[in-house]
């Protein structure tokens, strides 16, 4: 394509030349030949005046021999040469020999006066009789009549010789002054821009070859840079300076925290990372008297959090790079094994701590029907033993029994809570999950004196995916915040306001979303920002782990969904959406409130 | 006369049921802001049994509230009991000026034993 359009360039420049240098010779050769002829013509005027003048003396010559002795051979000469003289005339007045001499003045006028003169001569002379005595007198008149026309035969010579010898000067000073030098000078002129033309264009070409040649070597090594940076073991991310969006993971750095730039977890790293990288520099220009330290390359360690919920602890390095032919960062991850080993170990005595306190909640739970079974237990064998009524010991029976169900149910739950996920993700009915959660609650709300109200506005064979066991955790670890909120709220004040906490859940459009609301004042704003991160807890030591919503969030994004908590109406607001399993979208269109339930039931 | 309050109706009947077969006068509240009222109300009411995790009102909110309210029989005893309290919850119910507290699931002679400890601590 390249080719072809450079060789056309060409073709049209050397036919514009050609033209050009056409056209000039053409007009060079039109120019001399109109010369050549003004020259001819130049030359033959002059002549033609001079044989007028010739012719003329010749007939004055003649008169003057015939006066001498007119003889008819002298007479007969004088006509002769008076008729040539005549027919020279003419040639003077006008014909193309004589061009030049139309501009002499008079010239018209003295061939018409000599020519009427010269006819009058030849006239008389026909009739002239040789020998005849007036001969003479007629001879000298003709003479007087004839001559004054030497005057001005002689003058039209002198002017055309005048004439002629101004022609020959002019066109002496022309060949000093060669016509072909204005035109050579326009075809060199011409020429050079011609060539000026083709160097720029080849340098131009030439120009852009070595752009061409520049980009495809930037493309090569860019080519081999990625396959560098995808091949190494250390993680790599390659963000946008402005948005902080990942536009490109090596290998390890998928392996590490998500292979998708797109997941939530890479955002998360991706301003973890920055922002410690930044304090680090911050804290380094202080140290170097508050220096502005402009270098390639930021570093800073860090702790990363797993979409799994585990903390990484990582070294950082954040260089600014031109990836793409923009320019991004550079984000180069190294874990720290050390670190995050004891990290790992913080985390398992965590989960220690909560199974702990699950523990205590288990014995509390089991130990109020047990209470009521040992006294009635005593009870009853004291009235057998007394040989009471039998009926009073049946009575204490089925107490018992009633009791030992309680305490079968309590252990049938905590049982679903805390099975084993197998990992695999099922289709459940959400209704009935909320339900079950809300239900192994319920006492615990009882005891507390806090409302427990459950409005459930979705249909109950609503079904999604995930594994049901943890997302059943979910609303119990929401459900048990709530509670510790709402408890610290009421104090130790018995006529404090009742504490309330609603559990609603709502098919909208593809998606059911479980609200968890509490009115217990709130969430401290500096908590709200990283409610969802480990570690990060309201409760006083020892009572809550920090755990809980980070393990929710894991859970809830596991299944696809989302949560999210903040304030809303003096409490705390939390929302867990998550799609509706795939074969129950069609079937169940959002007309759901219609044949859908709504039930309250006041749990305290 | 002894008052018993406990939110847990079976249990509370059953334990009424082993104080009246031991020949001990007892009288039951299911609520504790009831009971409240009525220790305000009967000073009769020598020693008050009390469960400490209950809707509306605790057993020590119902101590402190008995025990300071204008005209408080000066040797009224109370025991707390609870089936999940750790040891600093029975701390705080002895802090509070419960004279003894008692660990559900608990023994008929335990229970006796502990109530008459109590009571003669007056």
């Amino acid at each position: 394509m390249i080719g072809r359009g450079r060789l056309a360039l060409v073709a049209v420049l050397v036919l514009a030349c050609g033209v050009f240098i056409a056209a000039t010779a053409w007009v060079y050769r039109a120019q001399i030949e109109q010369k050549t002829l003004l020259a001819e013509s130049v030359r033959s005027s002059g002549w033609v005046s001079y044989q007028t003048q010739l012719e003329y003396v010749r007939s004055m010559a003649a008169l003057e021999t015939a006066l001498d002795h007119p003889s008819p051979e002298r007479l007969s000469t004088l006509a002769l040469r008076l008729e040539i003289l005549l027919s020279r005339l003419p040639i003077l007045a006008g014909s193309e020999e004589a061009g030049t001499l139309v501009e002499i003045e008079g010239v018209d006028r003295v061939v018409d006066e000599l020519g009427a003169a010269v006819e009058t001569v030849l006239d008389e002379l026909s009739t002239m009789a040789p020998g005849a005595p007036e001969n003479a007198a007629r001879l000298a008149d003709w003479r007087t009549t004839l001559a004054p026309f030497a005057v001005e035969l002689q003058r039209i010579l002198q002017e055309a010789v005048a004439y002629n010898e101004r022609v020959y000067r002019r066109e002496r000073e022309l060949g000093k002054a060669t016509a072909i030098l204005p035109l050579l000078s326009l075809v060199v002129s011409g020429s050079i821009l011609v060539a000026m033309l083709l160097i720029q264009a080849s340098r131009a070409e030439r120009r852009l070859d070595a752009m061409r040649l520049a980009r495809a070597e930037a493309a090569e090594n860019e080519t081999s840079l990625t396959r560098v940076v995808e091949a190494a073991p250390t993680a790599f991310a390659v963000i946008d300076p402005y948005s902080h969006a990942v536009t490109f993971l090596n290998r390890a750095a998928g392996c590490l925290i998500h292979p998708s730039p797109a997941h939530p977890a890479w955002r998360d790293c991706v301003n973890r990372a920055r922002a410690a990288v930044r304090a680090a520099a911050l804290g380094e220009s202080a140290e170097g008297g508050g220096r502005e330290t402009a270098r390639e390359t930021a570093h800073a360690r860090v702790t990363l959090i797993h979409p799994l919920g585990g903390p990484i602890s990582c070294d950082v390095f954040e260089s600014r790079i031109v990836w793409g032919g923009r320019e991004q960062l550079l984000i180069a991850i190294v874990e720290t094994g050390q670190v995050r080993h004891d990290e790992r170990m913080a985390m398992q005595a965590s989960t220690l701590a909560t199974m702990g306190e699950m523990a205590a909640a288990i014995a509390h739970e089991i130990n109020q029907p047990l209470a009521t079974i040992k006294m009635a237990s005593a009870n009853a064998r004291a009235i057998a033993e007394g040989g009471g009524e039998p009926e009073k010991v049946i009575a204490k029976l089925v107490r018992i029994e009633a009791q030992i169900d309680r305490a079968r149910r309590i252990t049938d739950q905590i049982r679903r809570l805390v099975r084993r996920s197998d990992g695999r993700k099922a289709p459940f009915p959400i209704v009935e999950a909320t339900e079950v959660a809300v239900g192994v609650m319920a006492e615990h709300f009882r005891r507390s004196d806090i409302g427990l109200v459950i409005s459930l506005k979705a249909a109950p064979d609503l079904l999604v995916d995930g594994d049901r066991t943890l997302f059943e955790q979910v609303l119990v670890n929401l459900l048990t915040n709530a509670h510790d909120a709402a408890r610290k709220m009421k104090g130790e004040d018995p006529w404090a306001t009742p504490r309330r906490v609603c559990v609603c859940a709502k098919a909208i459009g593809s998606e059911v979303v479980v609200f968890v609301r509490d009115d217990a004042g709130g969430i401290a704003p500096e908590v709200l920002e990283r409610l969802f991160e480990p570690f990060v807890t309201t409760k006083p030591p020892g009572e809550g782990t920090g755990l809980g919503l980070s393990l929710c969030r894991k859970i809830v994004a596991d299944m696809g969904g989302r949560i999210a908590g903040r304030n809303d109406r003096g409490g705390a607001l939390f929302e867990i959406a998550l799609p509706l399993h795939a074969a129950a979208v069609a079937p169940l269109p959002t007309a759901l409130p219609a044949e859908g339930r709504a039930r309250t039931e006041e749990a305290a | 006369m002894i008052l018993v309050v406990d939110d847990e109706p079976e249990f509370l009947e059953e334990v009424l049921d082993t104080l009246a077969r031991r020949g001990l006068s007892a009288t039951g509240e299911s609520d504790p802001a009831r009971a409240l009222a009525r220790l305000a109300h009967e000073p009769d009411i020598d020693l008050v049994l009390t469960d400490l995790a209950m809707p509306g009102l605790d057993g020590l909110s119902l101590m402190t509230g008995a025990r300071h309210a204008p005209g408080a029989p000066q040797g009224r005893r109370f025991v707390v009991m609870s089936g999940h309290a750790g040891e600093s919850g029975f701390s705080a119910a002895r802090a509070a000026g419960a004279s003894a507290v008692i660990r559900k699931p608990v023994s008929e002679d335990e229970l006796l034993r502990i109530l008459s400890i109590a009571a003669s601590h007056s």
